[in-house]
């Protein structure tokens, strides 16, 4: 060995040594932490204040948020939990606290638990309706946005009433804000549901200033439910109100968006109702510029089967008969296309389903001279729509009846 | 120094195959300084003096008698069980009495006898003359006999070994599904034997040596002459020859003595049981060094990827011999990393780990008193104990230590509370993964790199280990085993070469030899 090689050793002895005595300054063994899963932001107003401020606690704020915190916890959802008392148990744990600002009430609760807090796996964010009413939306989420441990996949809720009850829960084992991520997911069942809108899909809306819709969460005794939409108003990034469950899957039969879902009809003269299964849906917005008159044309195509059909011998053999029942469906899909189409278009004045990106594609020079105050413009454009229903398969069963 | 010279010119004067090995020609040097010279006349002396030389040992037959054909006196020096009884009886026999003609000469001149009994007497198929009884000592202790003859100056050398030796069974260390079920023994003749079965090509070259001070081994390079690249023949030989100890009990020892980096973890010379493994290396171009007394055959030069082969991926289709490659690909990656990379998300960043996931491993951990660092410690040295216990017992016994021992690391050490079930699941995936590599020797190598890697792993978290890949990787790059990179063919790059790395292509399509051997003949197929 000659000199110089023992000298690069030392060299490298030392630089593994310095690493090695500069310790593990970034350990925190999964276990000890505190996995924040769920946010909820409501108004404070309608709470009282600190519950431990007889004891000296509190710092200067105006209460204006009531924050109520998730947390997993862990060793309450192992797998099969080995001992049974632990079933009981319920494997979340919510803190309540007032404040401003959500970073500053974070760290109040490391005064009161034990870990280190955690944000990485934070799943939801629900806001409450009266916050969402009176607060810019972009404001009160910005913490979300900058943060670089909050994941852009967070999903952002608004409830119906108080969001800190969306986060509780009945059912034994279940995390709710797991539960809802989870609800969120079942876009292929069903089409009244608004496809998932996370937080950085968000952060990209509120900087184009557009309308948008969130998805809205119900919460009554222990249990939730996903009903309909928020509709936020692109000015004011405030909450205007809210579209029904029907509201809301016109708005994605219009929009395309989704699949699977059912539509009920009924036949002009039997009044035996009929069911189609969608399997597909397609949506095309035309833009038309005449002079200073903007108009749409949309063309909602579906494709899908009859699923189920009351009508005796409702024989599908006959070319005729599925004339009629797509002729049905057809009238049920416009009818309710139609009213959702009339709720953001005369009463919200807000374009939700995408109309002004079609014209801004179509008809850039047009779109940038009416960009500043489109949701006006929007609500004063004419919109026609056509609706095309097709059965593809009518299943097992032609005829009810032998001939 | 003054003897390695001589050696040095020993060895240009012989060029041939059959030439002196160098531990006979040190023998040579050492005994031509006391200088004991022989004396033609007396015969009892002689034997006094081989009598001396062998120190008289109870297995050492010495057998006087008188030739038959002239009146002279001989004798055989032998060891008992090293020598074919048989066959020395008969040459004794064919001294004794079996005269076909009687010499031209009653009193023949030395020399004359010695072509005479050379030429008509002995049966013995490989006759050699040695001049001093030193050397003739050494022969007899590798089994050789030493024919004394009164008035001859040279001792003649039989070749009679013959003893006990193993039959060639099935290889325990690289069973294959497929493939020739013969495995070299301890009997270097045998092993040569199945190499020239194996490869019937003049192009098959043996070259022997004698290795060791003290007990002489003797030791054989083969290869392909023709086909090899001569500076790879050449290294080796210099490298055995640079070989200075008393004794070598097994080809582990050359393996140690001639490797290039010894601080290296990776083994730099390839061992095998299996001649099928060695014919191909032959015949890819490679070197192979065959020990007596031990049946394993060392390989060189040694490529990484070498290490993750089996044979059984040539016999079998290529569809299943590449998928087999790439699966021990990711099973070494795996038991490199396997724990570390546990530990690292554990520790360092939960965040990587899905949710629910996450959840339940801290759900598991919870109770565990050891950072996820100690706790893997604790299991790989809970497993490499019973891994090591299980080797050396006895197999019924083998087995319970292996049941019992699983049982408590898997059962009792969790419901303890002293380790999380998924650290068990981690451990064993990784245990299992190091024995799905088919080199015992790679295997060891990444299960000692494992450790460094949990430890680095534990101090910065993936960046840790990252860095530890880093050094490893600069380890690798840098290391050459018998002038040949040892990443090859990855670094450096050669495509062509390729077709037999993660992948195995086609036999149809690997028509050259590898590039990275330099061969004098590429091609393998038209």
């Amino acid at each position: 060995m000659d000199r110089r090689h023992s000298r690069i050793r030392l060299l490298l002895v030392s630089l593994v040594w310095i690493l090695v005595l500069t310790g593990c300054w970034d350990l925190r063994e999964i276990e000890e932490l505190r996995f924040v899963v769920g946010h909820a932001l409501d108004r404070a107003d309608e709470t009282p204040g600190d519950e431990w401020a007889a004891e000296g606690a509190g710092y200067k704020k105006r209460n204006r948020i009531l924050f109520t915190h998730q947390q997993a916890l862990p060793r309450f959802m192992a797998a099969g939990a080995q001992d049974g008392g632990s079933k009981q148990q319920k494997p979340y744990k919510n803190t309540v606290l007032t404040g401003d600002n959500i970073y500053q009430m974070v760290p109040e609760i490391s005064l009161q638990d034990r870990g280190g807090a955690f944000g990485q796996h934070l799943k939801i964010v629900v806001i409450g309706e009266s916050l969402a009413r009176n607060v810019n939306l972009q404001q009160l989420l910005d913490i979300y946005f900058r943060a670089p441990m909050v994941r852009g996949s967070v999903l952002v809720f608004i409830a119906r009433g108080r969001a800190g009850e969306t986060l509780e829960t009945r059912e034994p084992g279940e995390v709710p804000s797991f539960h809802l991520v989870d609800i969120a997911d079942n876009q292929r069942e069903t089409t009244r549901l608004l496809p998932q809108v996370t937080m950085s899909k968000l952060s990209a809306t509120l900087a184009a200033e557009s309308s948008f819709l969130l998805q809205s969460v119900a919460a009554k005794d222990g249990k939730v439910k996903l009903i309909g939409a928020a509709v936020i108003k692109g000015k004011t990034k405030k909450l205007i109100g809210f579209l029904s469950e029907e509201e809301l899957e016109g708005l994605n039969w219009l929009t395309g968006q989704g699949s699977g879902g059912a539509v009920k009809a009924v036949y002009e003269e039997e009044r035996k109702p009929v069911l189609y299964l969608i399997d597909e849906m397609k949506s095309h917005i035309q833009p038309r510029v005449e002079g200073n008159r903007i108009s749409f044309d949309v063309r909602v195509e579906f494709e899908g089967r009859l699923i189920e059909d009351w009508s005796v011998p409702g024989n599908a053999f006959e070319s005729k008969h599925l004339e009629k029942v797509e002729k049905a469906i057809h009238d049920e899909v416009r009818r309710q296309v139609g009213r959702s189409l009339h709720k953001i278009h005369q009463e919200y004045r807000a374009d939700v389903a995408g109309f002004g990106n079609q014209l801004r594609i179509r008809y850039p020079e047009v779109w940038e001279k009416v960009k500043k105050d489109w949701d006006n413009e929007f609500s004063r454009a004419r919109v026609n729509y056509t609706v095309k229903v097709q059965i593809r398969d009518f299943g097992t069963q032609g005829t009810k009846q032998k001939e | 120094m003054s003897e390695r010279k001589q050696l040095k010119t020993k060895k240009i004067g012989n060029r041939d195959r059959t030439r002196l090995s160098p531990g006979q020609a040190q023998q040579q040097t050492e005994s031509s300084q006391p200088a004991v010279t022989v004396s033609p006349d007396d015969f009892s002396s002689r034997l006094e003096l081989m009598k001396t030389e062998i120190k008289q040992n109870p297995d050492v037959v010495f057998r006087r008698f008188k030739l038959g054909f002239a009146n002279l006196e001989a004798a055989v020096v032998l060891i008992d069980g090293l020598t074919d009884k048989d066959l020395i009886n008969e040459i004794m026999k064919s001294l004794m009495y079996g005269v076909a003609e009687t010499p031209p000469d009653p009193q023949p001149a030395a020399m004359n006898i010695k072509d005479f009994i050379e030429e008509k007497i002995l049966p013995a198929s490989k006759i050699k003359a040695v001049s001093t009884v030193k050397e003739a000592a050494e022969e007899v202790f590798t089994g050789f006999s030493a024919l004394l003859i009164e008035g001859m100056p040279e001792i003649l050398i039989l070749e009679t070994p013959s003893w006990k030796s193993r039959g060639m069974e099935e290889p325990v260390t690289e069973a294959l599904v497929r493939g020739p079920r013969l495995g070299f023994n301890e009997t270097l003749s045998d092993n040569i034997s199945l190499l020239r079965r194996a490869i019937a090509s003049p192009q098959l070259t043996f070259v022997d040596y004698w290795i060791g001070k003290t007990a002489k081994k003797k030791l054989v390079v083969a290869y392909m002459d023709g086909i090899v690249d001569p500076e790879i023949v050449r290294e080796v030989q210099t490298r055995l020859e640079r070989i200075d100890i008393d004794h070598v009990p097994e080809s582990g020892y050359i393996e140690q003595l001639i490797e290039d980096n010894y601080l290296s973890p990776f083994p730099q010379l390839q061992n095998t049981e299996r001649a099928d493994r060695v014919a191909s290396a032959l015949l890819e171009g490679r070197v192979a060094i065959l020990l007596d007394g031990t049946p394993f055959a060392l390989i060189v030069p040694v490529t990484f990827s070498m290490l993750l082969q089996s044979p059984e991926d040539y016999y079998e289709r290529w569809f299943a011999g590449s998928l087999m490659r790439m699966l021990r690909f990711a099973v070494a990656f795996v038991s490199l990393f396997g724990p570390s990379i546990y530990i690292s998300f554990v520790s360092y960043h939960p965040g990587l780990i899905p949710t629910k996931l996450a959840l339940s491993i801290a759900g598991t951990r919870e109770g565990v008193p050891y950072p996820s660092f100690i706790e893997a410690l604790i299991m790989e040295v809970a497993i490499e104990i019973l891994r090591e216990a299980g080797l050396r017992l006895p197999k019924p016994v083998g087995q319970t230590v292996g049941l019992v021992g699983g049982l408590v690391i898997g059962e009792a050490a969790v419901r303890a509370g002293i380790v999380s079930p998924i650290m068990v699941i981690v451990v064993s995936i990784t245990a299992i993964s190091s024995f799905a590599i088919p080199q015992y020797g790679a295997g060891i190598a990444l299960r000692i790199l494992r450790f460094g890697a949990m430890f680095f792993a534990a101090l910065l978290g993936l960046y840790g280990v990252t860095l530890f890949f880093l050094l490893i990787c600069i380890h690798f790059v840098k290391l050459k085993s018998f002038g040949v990179p040892y990443a090859s063919p990855a670094v450096p790059y050669r495509l062509s070469d390729w077709k037999d790395f993660i992948l195995r292509m086609p036999i149809l399509m690997m028509k050259r030899r590898p590039k990275m051997l330099h061969t004098k003949n590429e091609v393998r197929k038209g």
